[in-house]
């Protein structure tokens, strides 16, 4: 029964992805991104810990200790998330607390499951990490052994210190859902805050890999404060220090194993109680009635347009992946551009004075691919409806309308985002003005084709009459490869055909123009047809 | 409705010699029915046998392969607009915007048939009566609603614009025995004002207390036309002329 509900959690959690084509692509996706990620996390790594013992004798063991503390705090993060799904899943408890299984399971199965997670976690995390440091130490086999377990003995206070949180996550987001204004503000603030993060992150590579001293980014106030606030960091320090450092190793595994189960503990309570609240149907209670509506009756037109900025801005789907992202777009490209910028005056002048338009290239390319990646998402405008479908499609509304609805929303708030970021990027000096008239020139020729090309996407992945070609992905693929390819006209021409600027721009500004707008205007000329043949099944 | 009126009058609904694959399966082979202004016309079958894909074409979720629906006249292929004009439909799944209030789902909705704010605001209120609504759970977002709650709002947003033609598949599921009686009085009180029912229900007892006439398929063609008038007795043994049209005694498999 237990290993029942364990691949319970597990189907919950999982997402459908189609076909097996689309199921297989997924996969080979994700092993790539976290190969990828694990490679620039070691490469991180190994690049500090090189330039940090040149600098400083104890820093090295203080800033691992930092290192997999901020990884443990991610990991608990990334664990708190799941465990509000899984704890506030008010379907799962519908179904399984009518049946004869003990509770303890149920809440055993959870907690388990996170666990998981979080063992999963931290084997691509902290194991990578933690090997890395030894191999450069070339440390005993015991120590790799070490690493390898180090994920699961970390999980015993990411479960508890994650399902705590949880529970203040939860009742903090239910607050904030009473003002759409508030959910708009705070996730667009979480995402600002994590391009700054993103940004910082990005500085502190290009350092690794280049040949700058680590002292400019860490002095060593910094990395005194950092050597007295270590012990602090637990329960991650306690248990390095036993292993590596070996100075308290009986005091040190106890206080590691004294915290771990303190808050394991803290967590199986809070977890129990929850399932308990849940039994007694007071955990999702009828919420208070919203503000008194208005009973205006719109014109067709607007009530669409209506229904679809609520469906871009109140459904919570769309907060984090199109919303928030869409606030955070100027701050995203000025921190990345502006860094890129950083490294070119100081680490690549070579190349920056040889090949002029190499740098606006790759603003170029950071502009249109965060840009097209943030708005591929609401490429997507008819499986944003789900299931309500059938109402479009049995309400008297002319395409003409729908069209309009469904594209003129996300394409304004797009556009308006896009001259933001421009606007941010030429006045704070990142770009040039001819930068500044292709990103919004190419950008909005992106914007608007891959909106044309979601719709038609989604209608035919509705009409039974066409073999299934996948438009879906195609459009995802063209948002990243049409940046790609305009940065790679950039390069050839610039580096290779070593053209004068005005050429390299007119190219990569013509090229997609010509290509695009053809392909743009025959499927808006195909959408009615597409429209008409789409069937949708009310069940 | 008298027999002889039935016969005078011009169909509301219509459908002619529907036909509908998917791939190479079959499913209507050559549906034809009239339904009647003032009738409640029941239309029941197993599962599979071709109800659903029915009523999805009639109401414009799919299109037929080849055939005709008419609503009031207008072929539905050719003005699509005006025939859904003349429809209100209840899906068998409540089907509403879980993002929105029950009150902002019905403005959308009324909105959508171009209606006026008087008519809107007069049926609004004859609606939340009727459903026993009232305007708290009105101003919570749908998605805080139960499933009857939803049904109710998807019940109330097929009539709010007062349709020609009610179209409802299985409409009773998830609603307490207090809106179910509504529902049926609902059911019977639009075709007494001269207006149309065409329902779908597996649901017998509902079928045989409501409906004026029955038809029921198989095999993707209406298998028996049943007119309640000239064979009242009929009313009460429906579920056996269910079965035998089926080739199967009651009660078994």
């Amino acid at each position: 029964m237990f290993l029942e509900l364990l691949r319970k959690e597990y189907l919950l959690r999982r997402k459908s992805e189609g076909s097996k084509a689309a199921k297989v692509g997924f996969f080979l996706a994700r092993v790539a991104f976290v190969a990828l990620f694990v490679a620039v996390l070691v490469l991180i790594v190994l690049g500090l810990d090189r330039k940090i013992l040149a600098y400083s004798r104890y820093g090295s063991f203080d800033f691992l200790v930092l290192l997999l503390f901020i990884l443990f705090l991610v990991g608990t993060i990334y664990t708190a998330l799941g465990a509000r799904k899984t704890l506030f899943d008010a379907g799962d408890e519908s179904i399984v607390l009518p049946l004869p299984i003990p509770s303890s399971s149920i809440v055993a199965a959870k907690l388990v499951y996170l666990a998981m997670e979080s063992v999963a976690f931290g084997f691509l995390t902290a194991t990578p990490v933690l090997l890395c440091y030894g191999a450069a130490r070339g440390y005993v086999p015991q120590y790799y052994v070490f690493s390898l377990f180090y994920p699961l003995l970390l999980s015993l206070a990411s479960v508890g210190l994650g399902t705590l949180l949880s529970v203040g996550l939860e009742y903090l987001l239910r607050l904030i859902r009473k003002s759409l204004v508030a959910e708009i503000v705070l996730s667009s603030l979480l995402v600002i805050a994590l391009c700054y993060l993103y940004s910082f992150v990005l500085q502190m590579f290009w350092n690794s890999l280049g040949d700058a001293s680590v002292g400019g980014m860490f002095p060593a106030s910094f990395l005194d404060g950092l050597h007295a606030a270590r012990v602090f960091f637990l329960p991650v320090y306690s248990l390095l220090d036993a292993v590596l450092e070996k100075t308290n190793i009986l005091s040190d595994i106890f206080l590691f194993l004294g915290v771990s189960f303190t808050l394991l503990t803290a967590g199986i309570i809070v977890a129990s109680l929850l399932l308990g609240k849940a039994q007694i149907g007071s955990l999702n209670a009828k919420k208070p009635a919203g503000p008194k509506n208005d009973g205006k009756v719109l014109a067709p037109k607007k009530a669409l347009l209506k229904k679809e900025a609520l469906l871009l801005f109140v459904d919570e789907g769309n907060l984090f992946s199109y919303t928030a992202l869409l606030i955070a777009y100027p701050f995203l490209c000025l921190s990345v551009v502006s860094t890129l910028q950083n490294v070119f005056a100081e680490n690549l002048t070579f190349y920056a004075s040889y090949f002029p338009n190499l740098f606006p290239g790759i603003a170029l390319l950071m502009i249109l691919l965060f840009g097209g990646a943030i708005n591929v998402t609401a490429s997507g405008a008819l499986s944003r409806e789900k299931r309500n479908l059938v109402l479009l499609k049995t309400a008297p509304l002319p395409f003409k309308d729908i069209f309009l609805s469904k594209a003129a929303v996300p394409f304004a708030c797009s556009e308006v985002s896009l001259l933001v970021t421009c606007l941010a990027l030429l006045i704070a000096g990142a770009i040039q003005g001819s930068v500044f008239a292709s990103a919004l020139f190419l950008g909005t020729l992106l914007f608007t084709f891959t909106l044309l090309y979601g719709l038609y996407a989604d209608m035919k992945k509705a009409s039974p009459r066409l073999k299934k070609f996948p438009h879906a992905t195609l459009n995802a693929a063209l948002s990243f490869l049409v940046p790609a390819l305009v940065f790679a006209a950039f390069f050839l021409l610039d580096v290779f055909a070593r053209l004068p600027s005005y050429a390299v721009y007119l190219v990569a500004n013509l090229v997609p123009l010509l290509v695009l707008a053809p392909l743009g205007f025959l499927l808006y000329r195909a959408l009615p047809k597409a429209f008409r043949e789409m069937e949708v099944s009310a069940t | 409705m008298e027999e002889k009126e039935l016969e005078t009058l011009s169909p509301i609904l219509e459908a002619r010699d529907l036909h509908k694959s998917y791939g190479k399966h079959e499913v209507l082979k050559g549906v034809s029915f009239s339904v009647y202004p003032g009738e409640v016309f029941g239309f029941i079958g197993k599962n599979g046998a071709g109800k659903s894909t029915t009523i999805d074409c009639l109401v414009g979720l799919k299109n037929v392969d080849s055939g005709e629906i008419l609503i009031d006249g207008i072929d539905a292929r050719k003005d699509p607009l005006d025939a859904k004009m003349e429809i209100g439909y209840v899906p068998s799944e409540p089907v509403a915007y879980e993002v929105m209030t029950g009150n902002e789902y019905l403005q959308f909705v009324a909105s959508s048939y171009l209606m006026y704010q008087e008519a809107f605001d007069s049926n609004m209120e004859f609606l939340k009566k009727k459903f026993m609504i009232g305007d708290d759970d009105l101003n919570r977002r749908i998605s805080e609603y139960s499933h009857g709650m939803k049904q109710k709002v998807c019940l109330m947003a097929s009539l709010i614009h007062n349709p020609k033609v009610w179209v409802l598949d299985e409409p009773t599921v998830g609603l307490d025995i207090m809106v179910y009686e509504t529902l049926m009085g609902m059911l019977r009180d639009f075709a007494l004002h001269g207006k149309t029912v065409f329902v779908t229900s597996h649901n017998i007892d509902l079928v045989s207390r409501v409906c004026n006439r029955v038809a029921i398929i198989n095999n993707g063609v209406v298998a028996e036309l049943i007119d309640f008038k000239k064979e009242p007795l009929k009313r009460r043994n429906l579920g056996k002329i269910f079965f035998s049209t089926y080739g199967k005694k009651e009660g078994e498999e």
